[in-house]
């Protein structure tokens, strides 16, 4: 056993990890940060998806023991009810999420992308989310919600300028 | 009970040094991609970890007209360089088609390499590319050429003892014509089914130099001589392509699988291989 | 009724955004056991032995129950399936027995000490097959289900010889259509919680 130390949604963090041990384990096993979802366990899926150092991830296939120092981002660090970020707002407004198991690592593999590229083509989004699949929705919503997030940040940003 | 071991190596040298000390009882893990899948199905449970994903081995540079390639660059830090956007488009092409955006930030072109799918995507461009591969250990390094790395599904030339350090590929000639397709079960976040790499050089309608690469129909990633011979000196036509496809296609040994069946690969790589040859006729 | 003809936002949509929602492995509570099932390796055979001593030894393992332990071993729309495989295994995968243990890595171990003994025997796969004389026979009953006496369902709706006989064209095709499941991503999994007197 091993001890890992890392930072998750802002709060520092020291856990007991084996050798196996993946990043999805010590989040919903060892912290119960249960937003990450396990659904393949092989990375096929999505539903596991995290920002690793800003860096979309599979936390499904991420050795624990290579997060080490590292900060991770779920969806729980991303906004609660009353202080939403924008993306969970269009999910919700836009019915985006249906069972709702895909929609952690939908919304964070649409938050790296918008991190990326602010403003996104509908075809860039597609492209950015074809690591996530969902068996409820087609999809369409969810590409609607992720380019009016997109819009509405870039409001925001032009906002703050003006203002 | 054997303690487990987690090794995070600072350099190449450290993780030669671990790995001669471990002679084949510890594994690699950069990206872990294809190691923790294996980890998570329980078809292997390592005992020792050499995790070289901070190992100074993620370098992309050039050197003249050649790219280096680390063997822990990811596929979207390979994919993101402008640099290997200009100098080997080709690469660039296929590396865009494994797995999805999470996928390519975790897993490395070393990890793809080492591997050994047959339907390794990168495998295929970087055998049309004509790359070598920079074996070391702690007492010795050399070179091999990528068509001599694979020896069967899941098996290379690396010993016990020796990491795979770097790609080095030859800078494409900005003449060069070049086409690269993979055909899956899925349009995204799919494994080859087939896929299928060219390069050629054309000059007044006229080939040369031509370089063929399959994957996902045979035992290893299949660099296809008999067909690019063909094409040697040849006017680019119908005929011409026709002949190419089937070539190809009688050298490919594939296999019924989850995904596909050999009679399909065998027919969809000759239709490719056709499809990607006639964007070029005038 | 106040809610018909008005466009609402999921009652659920808050707690699946923010990551909130509690699917059955989110929900946490100390000293839950893990189940695992063993499954018949084989796609048809007659069980002969089925010995469980071993795994029931291992440390951490809470029970190993098989069909002996199932006081009704039958359920379905027709309970004609049983929970756990007794004399033959008619499928792949089928339930032999079933593991509780304190973890997952402990469970999946105990598996591996189970002992099933399966004379395997011939099977058919394909419901074409099946329905020709002489078919290796899935159950006891035969290959074919009966609705009410007929192997068939049989559906009409007005006459369908006149309409025939109207027609300009009669096309006679055989279609097969998949099974669809609604699978949502969510793996199966339940969780049980015994309280007093009840589950």
């Amino acid at each position: 056993m091993s001890i890992l130390g890392l930072k998750v949604n802002g709060k520092d963090y020291e856990v007991e990890v084996g050798l196996r041990t993946t990043l999805l384990q010590v989040l919903r096993d060892k912290l119960l940060i249960t937003s990450p979802k396990v659904g393949c366990n092989t990375g096929d899926c999505g539903s596991c998806s995290v920002l690793l150092n800003g860096l979309l991830v599979r936390s499904c296939i991420t050795n624990a023991l290579s997060a080490q120092g590292k900060e991770v981002l779920t969806l729980e660090g991303l906004g609660e009810p009353g202080t939403l970020h924008p993306l969970q707002k269009a999910f919700y407004e836009y019915d985006a999420a249906q069972c709702g198991f895909c929609t952690s690592g939908m919304i964070l593999s649409a938050k790296a992308l918008l991190d990326k590229k602010p403003r996104p083509t509908k075809q860039e989004i597609r492209e950015a989310l074809s690591g996530n699949l969902c068996r409820c929705t087609g999809y369409f919503k969810i590409i609607k919600a992720v380019m009016a997030a997109a819009k509405e940040m870039q409001d925001n940003k032009s906002n703050k300028k003006i203002g | 009970m054997e303690e487990a071991k987690f090794y995070r190596a600072s350099n190449p040298k450290d993780a030669c040094d671990l790995l001669s000390k471990y002679k084949g009882k510890a594994y690699i893990l950069a990206g872990g991609t294809d190691l923790m899948v294996q980890v998570n199905r329980r078809l292997i449970a390592p005992k020792t970890l050499i995790y070289i994903g901070e190992s100074e081995l993620s370098y992309i540079k050039e050197d003249g007209n050649t790219v280096i390639i680390g063997a822990t660059a990811t596929f979207s830090e390979i994919m993101d360089s402008s640099m290997v956007q200009e100098k080997i488009p080709l690469l660039v092409a296929a590396v865009n088609h494994i797995g999805s955006p999470a996928i390519r930030n975790m897993g490395t072109i070393g990890g793809n390499l080492a591997n050994a799918s047959p339907a390794a995507d990168s495998a295929i461009a970087l055998l049309v590319l004509g790359a070598q591969l920079k074996l070391i250990s702690k007492n010795s390094e050399r070179y091999v050429d990528i068509s001599d790395f694979f020896i069967g599904p899941g098996k290379t030339l690396l010993q016990p003892d020796e990491l795979l350090k770097e790609v080095v590929i030859p800078s494409q000639s900005p003449m060069l014509k070049w086409s690269y397709r993979k055909l899956g079960r899925r349009k995204a976040n799919t494994l080859s089914v087939v896929s299928v790499a060219i390069s050629f050089h054309f000059n007044n309608g006229v080939c040369s130099g031509a370089r063929i690469g399959l994957g996902a129909v045979a035992p290893t990633p299949l660099f296809s001589n008999k067909a690019a011979a063909i094409m040697e000196g040849k006017r680019l036509d119908d005929k011409l392509i026709e002949q190419v496809a089937r070539s190809a296609s009688e050298e490919t040994e594939p296999i019924d699988d989850l995904r596909a069946t050999a009679w399909y690969r065998q027919s969809a790589c000759a239709a490719v291989i056709k499809q990607l040859l006639r964007q070029f006729v005038v | 009724m106040n809610v018909v003809g008005k466009r609402m936002k999921r009652y659920d949509g808050l707690a699946h955004v923010t990551g909130k929602s509690p699917y059955v492995d989110d929900v946490y509570i100390p000293g839950t056991l893990t189940v695992k099932t063993f499954r018949s390796p084989v796609i048809k055979g007659k069980i002969h032995r089925i010995e469980t001593t071993n795994a029931e030894r291992l440390r951490g393992v809470a029970g190993v129950i098989t069909h002996h332990d199932v006081p009704h071993n039958a359920f379905g729309l027709i309970a004609d399936q049983p929970v756990f495989a007794s004399e033959s295994v008619r499928y792949k995968g089928m339930p032999i027995a079933a593991v509780a243990a304190v973890d997952e890595d402990t469970a999946m171990e105990a598996l591996e000490r189970i002992q099933v003994e399966i004379e395997e025997q011939e099977y058919v796969l394909d419901p074409i097959e099946a329905m020709q004389p002489g078919a290796p026979k899935v159950r006891p009953e035969g290959n074919l289900f009966l609705f009410d006496d007929r192997p068939y369902r049989k559906i009409v709706f007005g006459d369908v010889e006149a309409g025939f006989n109207e027609a300009d064209f009669v096309i006679e095709e055989r279609y097969f259509h998949p099974s669809l499941e609604h699978a949502p991503i969510e793996t199966q999994t339940s969780l049980a919680v015994p309280k007093e007197n009840a589950l």
